[in-house]
């Protein structure tokens, strides 16, 4: 993938840049949010980074801006500003994700691949979603692995369905809570796990095949392996 | 600042007697010129004499004349200034006796009298003089003259007397002055301005004054201490980091495998991290500029949303979870009060033996909610309670447990924000978090 990283400290930019060429993909970097617009309306990219305070132009009007030119490039906000006002300002101003400094490198790029595969053409909402011998129906609500039908509480539904749509992808534990969880809270103990681990009970304890998989120091995968 | 007031007064003092004296002059001017309507009455006056003359004679006339009518006299002289009529021996004749309208002034012993007069022709070839005394009108001088006195006392009067009242005002707030200043160059906090208790004025002043200083010292010793407590909870664990980074420069000369001591110390930066963005979210938190966020919630169906959250957890451990609760709403931050109640929550599986028993309470009055979250742990000595929302205060034998003592300072800045508070009581054994919300005048709180 293509990505503009708009990201005025050069030492974060390089960081990140580093890390996501070792991923594969192709960076520009912008220094300032002046150069950052530019190249951001002048050549097509998969998927912008912006900070939010940048020189000469900060990063919500960079995105207000392209966003008005019909441009939807999928971006995150990098920013340290993290609280929820902050969050919603910038999502509001056409941000598809945010990101809250310092983070780690995994979560970063765990949140460009959900980006990625959300805007790419062959996501659409599906109703049924499968890997391998588990399959999820969205309308009658009911998951199945082989012939065996698996009684899930509502949380654990939805938990399993955001797994599934993201299945190959690492999932971040606050990617869970942002998009499972309805509240915006930072856990003093790590809840999550004790819910990742009741659902993978529930999923993959009587098969051969294991399906989550814990992903150390990162958070988890739904894979097919 | 007593200099430039004093100067102010002078000036407005000045600007009074000046315009006064504007008033004064103008009036006595204007006095002095010929009075259009007097005169207008003279000339009538002595063309109707001329007439009744003319007509009846002098007799008739007389009649008709009313001796001192308006300070009026008539004199009927000959051509050779011969006096044929006359009804007043105040006025001679002058030597200036042609036909229209004169003024005169005459010495009358000490004062100087004011005469007009009007002489008319007569047919018989005599003159008619119409005399009129104006020291009447100059009388309104003497008037003016008094009221300005008057006017010019009184302000000199309360000018002076609010130059006293402004002296003493003046030597008040210079004191209060004085002693602000005195605070803030050697800021020292323990002064206080004297005052006499009265509760008046200058009294109320210095006292709210006194209480706002001990607000202010309070506050500066809380966040002296808040600061003395972070730099000592920071240092510590960069203190343990410094440590392992040393330690893992050997182990990397040595060409040993250094990849579990990383993982250890990105663990160790993160908890740093955490620290950080907890505190931060705290002082986010109290400056209160939050309120955008409330919202009408359920605080049943959050209570709900808690307890699902938390119930795995509580189930590793074989604990019992219970909720009694109903339907109420309330405006509230929801995701805010949400993480209040998890901190609360979190603890008292934290803190809970296996097997134990916690349970959510949820009660509702007229102008409060009330949540109750009491387990059967291991509780919190009496002593200790009150320390309890201190930053990074934790009871000793916790101190093994992870955590990182702001969990309850976060818990308060939020019912703050809810103008609630948050009080810990022994529900022996254990540890009962009861905390209370008002559910009246919140729209106060929005707005």
């Amino acid at each position: 993938m293509k990505i503009l990283v708009i990201e005025d400290d050069v030492e974060v930019s390089n960081y990140i840049s580093k890390g996501l060429k070792e991923a594969g993909h192709t960076i520009d970097q912008s220094f300032d949010g002046k150069d950052g617009l530019f190249k951001a309306t002048t050549e097509s990219y998969d998927i912008l980074l912006v900070d939010r305070m940048l020189p000469l132009l900060d990063g919500l009007s960079i995105i207000k801006t392209i966003r008005a030119t019909n441009n939807h490039t999928p971006t995150l906000i990098l920013s340290a500003l993290g609280d929820v006002d902050d969050r919603v300002q910038g999502l509001k101003h056409g941000g598809d994700d945010y990101l809250v400094k310092p983070f780690a490198f995994v979560e970063l790029q765990a949140r460009i691949d959900a980006l990625a595969r959300r805007s790419s053409s062959g996501f659409v909402e599906q109703t049924f979603l499968s890997i391998a011998d588990l399959h999820l129906d969205l309308l009658s609500r009911k998951v199945t692995r082989g012939e065996k039908v698996i009684q899930l509480q509502p949380r654990e539904f939805k938990l399993l369905e955001y797994m599934m749509k993201y299945k190959g992808q690492v999932v971040t534990r606050t990617m869970l809570l942002e998009n499972v969880w309805d509240y915006r809270f930072d856990p003093q103990t790590n809840v999550i796990d004790v819910h990742i681990s009741r659902l993978r009970t529930k999923i993959d304890k009587d098969f051969d095949k294991q399906l989550l998989q814990t992903m150390r120091g990162a958070g988890y995968i739904l894979d097919d392996v | 600042m007593k200099r430039i007031s004093i100067t102010h007064q002078a000036w407005i003092l000045g600007t009074f007697f000046i315009t006064v004296l504007i008033i004064l002059v103008t009036s006595i001017q204007q006095s002095n010129k010929p009075n259009s309507q007097k005169d207008y009455m003279l000339k009538m006056l002595s063309d109707t004499y001329s007439q009744v003359y003319t007509t009846a004679g002098i007799n008739a006339l007389n009649k008709r004349i009313v001796d001192g009518f308006y300070s009026t006299y008539c004199i009927i002289i000959d051509p050779n200034k011969n006096v044929l009529y006359s009804n007043t021996n105040r006025w001679k004749v002058p030597n200036d006796y042609s036909i229209g309208l004169h003024y005169q002034s005459l010495p009358d012993g000490d004062n100087e009298v004011w005469w007009r007069y009007k002489v008319n022709q007569l047919t018989d070839g005599n003159l008619l003089i119409v005399v009129q005394n104006f020291t009447q009108a100059k009388s309104d001088h003497s008037t003016n003259i008094f009221i300005v006195i008057m006017i010019l006392s009184s302000i000199t009067l309360a000018g002076l007397s609010s130059y006293l009242l402004g002296f003493f005002v003046i030597k008040r707030i210079n004191k209060i002055n004085q002693i602000c200043a005195e605070i803030m160059r050697t800021g020292n906090l323990d002064m206080r301005i004297p005052h006499k208790g009265s509760g008046k004025d200058f009294d109320a002043l210095a006292e709210n004054l006194n209480l706002m200083l001990s607000k202010i010292q309070n506050l500066m010793s809380d966040v002296r201490q808040v600061s003395d407590n972070i730099a000592h909870d920071l240092r510590t664990p960069l203190t343990r980091m410094r440590n392992k980074l040393e330690l893992l420069e050997s182990e990397a000369n040595k060409g040993n495998n250094i990849q579990e001591p990383v993982t250890n110390l990105k663990a160790e930066a993160d908890k740093l991290l955490n620290i950080f963005s907890a505190l931060l979210r705290i002082t986010n938190i109290e400056s209160g500029q939050r309120h955008g966020s409330f919202t009408l919630v359920d605080i049943d169906f959050l209570l709900n949303d808690l307890i699902e959250l938390y119930e795995p957890l509580a189930t590793e451990k074989n604990q019992i979870l219970t909720l009694d609760s109903s339907t109420n709403l309330i405006m509230a931050d929801s995701d805010l009060l949400f993480q209040a109640l998890a901190n609360v929550l979190d603890n008292a599986v934290k803190y809970t033996n296996y097997n134990g028993k916690i349970n959510l309470s949820l009660e509702i009055n007229d102008t409060s909610i009330t949540i109750k979250i009491s387990d059967n742990g291991i509780g919190v000595p009496e002593t200790e309670m009150s320390k309890l929302k201190q930053r990074f205060y934790r009871v000793e034998q916790s101190r093994n447990l992870q955590g990182n003592g702001l969990g309850l300072s976060l818990v308060e800045a939020v019912l703050n924000l809810h103008n609630g508070r948050i009080t810990f009581s022994s529900s022996s054994p254990g540890l009962t978090v009861t905390l209370v919300i008002p559910t009246k005048n919140q729209r106060l709180i929005i707005n």
